[in-house]
């Protein structure tokens, strides 16, 4: 798949913007995650450090004393007794446990008490309250026994927050990329709006108008750079072809005059009565002559139409009459070589074009038709109309063309296999002129060929603008 | 008759001097174009041969001196330029025909005398031995006995009785007879020259359509 670059400066850039985001976030989130999980510790480190200060250890049971008047103190202890028990290290007992602590259900058994005595250290616990973080410290008031305090501070709420942080990147990163998918679509655009406005003005600049120049804004920006190369170019190709249009002139002159003298000499040599022979061997120079006229005449007519020197007369053409009138005229070449040729044709195939070159292009496509078809073969002309296309089709039962050369085959010169038209005049200028024909008319050429089999060549032009109704 | 002939090149100059001396004209041969317009006032030619490219200055120039002084003197005009402008640029200039070389000698004069039987009325039926046209009808008749022709066939029959005694080239017939331009492509013209034999001359003794090699055809019941 082939990505406009508008496309592809907007995909690259959603998704550099992309990464970005998803690394930012996750890094907050790591960060935030981190600070919270640090704050809640030394607030438990706290709560635990604090709440030593106020346990009495008088009876067996430890209690709490404070002073309920100090609203500080009032409010520390109630947050250090939300959670909080007190074990006998000794026996492993329970002796004291919060009421927020009783219905957690967090009962450990001796072995674990001591085990919390001996390493003393935070640990977590999933309750049906959320998660909790309990601080295991070990007091020994002095009166023989040890006790295990734990103090625990509920991690829902950081646990909450979190969440609530995840829902947002989760949410807000895809919005965040679809608004940059956006904005980079319409910043690619931006961009590239003047240089596709450079691409649309070189469009309108053909070869035979090659003195037109491609606005330069002086904004001596990248895309004036552009233009400018653009220009630099137009330049040149304008030169070349100016010589190019001279050249062939000149060629045309140098090679014709000569042969016109040859021509007229032997002419004049023919006049003398002299014997059958002689007269012979004149004649068939004069062929020659004439043959070598004709070759000049189409390398000229290809080298001129190729250098943008044939301006076309365009007109409403129907291409189905057109058709018919050229099977009409060159029907009976076909009949004389025992090839049946016939011509089916809509009449709404209405396209621009320039008849006369569009005769042309037909005539050479039935030429090589007659050319390459045994005799006992058939030659079908098919026009016919397929929405807003003309189609025009010459089938042929003809010696077909290799797959191999088939790309080649509308190439200046080319001719397959010269063993297979051995005796077919011509010099492979015939397609090549078809396919100027077809290109000038913004139209497509192909071909369909099996070897011994036949060939068809269809053309497809566009139906002219006013019939497309 | 009487012809100037305006061309640079002495041996095409040579040649058409010759061929048209040898066709009855009288020619004048000039080889540049500065005094073609004092030279064409001066004499009274029936027609001009002129060519397109003349040292020092161009044939379209000389084709205005021409027609300055002398409206209606016909001008056929040789060129080694085949471009579609040139055609278009020497026909609005002026020229009554145009011709690309290299050309053959039957081409010129009959490119000739058509410029210069132009205004004179045309014969409605044209005869040559016992073959008849009638232009009116578009009856053709051998001895007396009734032929039928395809358009084309008639149109080419016409073309050589018009033109009879005298060779006429593939590329004439084709642009009198035909309205496509076939340059090289296919022997259309072979193909009408036979099936028009085969209805005009087969079962005659004499033979009237000849084929003049390396000219093209003929249409006389006095071969060379």
């Amino acid at each position: 798949m082939r990505l406009t670059l508008r496309s592809r400066l907007t995909l690259i850039y959603t998704a550099v913007f992309g990464v970005l985001l998803v690394a930012t976030s996750v890094a907050f989130y790591r960060v935030l995650a981190y600070q919270l999980d640090a704050d809640i510790t030394a607030n438990l480190s706290e709560l635990t450090t604090g709440l030593h200060g106020y346990l009495r250890f008088a009876d067996p049971i430890p209690t709490v004393v404070f002073d309920p008047t100090d609203p500080e103190e009032a409010a520390f202890v109630e947050e250090a007794t939300r959670y909080y028990q007190v074990f006998d290290t000794g026996s492993g007992q329970l002796l004291v446990q919060s009421d927020g602590m009783r219905p957690l259900g967090l009962q450990f058994s001796p072995p674990e008490v001591s085990q919390f005595r001996d390493q003393q250290h935070n640990f977590d616990v999933n309750t049906d309250f959320g998660r909790l973080r309990l601080s295991n410290s070990v007091a020994t008031p002095g009166n023989g026994h040890s006790y295990l305090l734990q103090v625990g501070v509920s991690l829902l709420p950081m646990d909450r927050a979190l969440e609530r942080f995840l829902f947002l990147l989760f949410t807000g990163v895809p919005a965040g990329l679809i608004v940059t998918f956006v904005i980079g679509r319409w910043m690619a655009r931006f961009a590239l709006t003047p240089l596709s406005r450079v691409a649309e003005s070189a469009r309108t600049i053909n070869i035979e108008d090659l003195s037109r120049r491609i606005p330069v804004r002086g904004a001596r920006d990248e895309l004036d750079n552009v233009a400018t190369a653009f220009n630099d170019t137009l330049e040149r190709l304008e030169h070349a072809i100016g010589e190019m249009r001279q050249f062939s002139t000149a060629l045309a002159h140098e090679l014709r005059t000569p042969l016109a003298a040859l021509r007229g000499d032997i002419e004049m040599a023919m006049l003398q009565p002299t014997d059958e022979g002689l007269r012979q061997r004149f004649a068939s120079q004069l062929e020659e002559i004439d043959r070598l006229k004709r070759l000049i005449d189409q390398i000229l007519v290809v080298a001129q139409a190729e250098a943008g020197q044939i301006p076309l007369a365009m007109g409403a053409v129907d291409l189905g009459t057109l058709a018919a009138t050229v099977v009409d005229q060159i029907e009976p070449v076909a009949q004389s070589r025992g090839i049946a040729m016939r011509c089916d044709h809509a009449s709404d195939a209405v396209v621009q074009g320039d008849a006369e070159w569009l005769k042309r292009l037909v005539l050479n496509l039935l030429d090589n038709a007659i050319k390459f078809t045994p005799q006992g073969g058939e030659v079908v002309v098919d026009v016919s109309r397929m929405g807003a296309v003309a189609r025009l089709a010459v089938r042929d039962t003809g010696i077909g063309i290799d797959p191999d050369v088939q790309p080649r085959i509308f190439e200046r010169f080319f001719r397959a296999d010269p063993a297979r038209s051995r005796g077919v005049e011509g010099v492979g200028l015939g397609l090549s002129l078809a396919k100027w024909i077809v290109d000038r008319h913004h139209g497509r050429i192909e071909v369909h060929s099996q070897p011994g089999q036949g060939s068809t060549f269809t053309i497809s032009l566009p139906i002219a603008p006013r019939s497309a109704h | 008759m009487r012809i100037l002939v305006i061309e640079d090149d002495q041996k095409v100059a040579n040649f058409v001097q010759a061929g048209l001396e040898q066709e009855g004209y009288a020619v004048d041969v000039l080889h540049d174009g500065g005094s073609a317009g004092e030279q064409a006032r001066a004499v009274d030619y029936d027609a001009v041969v002129l060519d397109l490219m003349l040292p020092g200055r161009s044939g379209f120039q000389v084709l205005r001196d021409i027609r300055a002084r002398k409206p209606s003197l016909p001008v056929l005009i040789l060129t080694a330029k085949d471009g579609v402008d040139d055609r278009v640029a020497g026909l609005d200039s002026g020229a009554d025909d145009y011709m690309v070389k290299p050309f053959a000698l039957a081409e010129l004069s009959a490119r000739l005398r058509a410029v210069l039987r132009r205004g004179t009325p045309r014969e409605n039926v044209l005869r040559v031995a016992d073959l008849e046209l009638d232009t009116l009808t578009r009856a053709v008749r051998r001895a007396g006995r009734r032929i039928d022709l395809k358009p084309k066939e008639y149109a080419l029959l016409e073309y050589l009785m018009r033109n009879s005694g005298r060779p006429i080239t593939k590329s004439l017939i084709i642009e009198h007879v035909w309205d496509i331009h076939f340059d090289s492509v296919s022997n259309v013209v072979e193909v009408h020259i036979n099936s028009l034999r085969n209805k005009v001359d087969r079962g005659f003794n004499a033979q009237l359509i000849h084929t003049v090699r390396g000219v093209g055809y003929l249409l006389t019941d006095a071969p060379p």
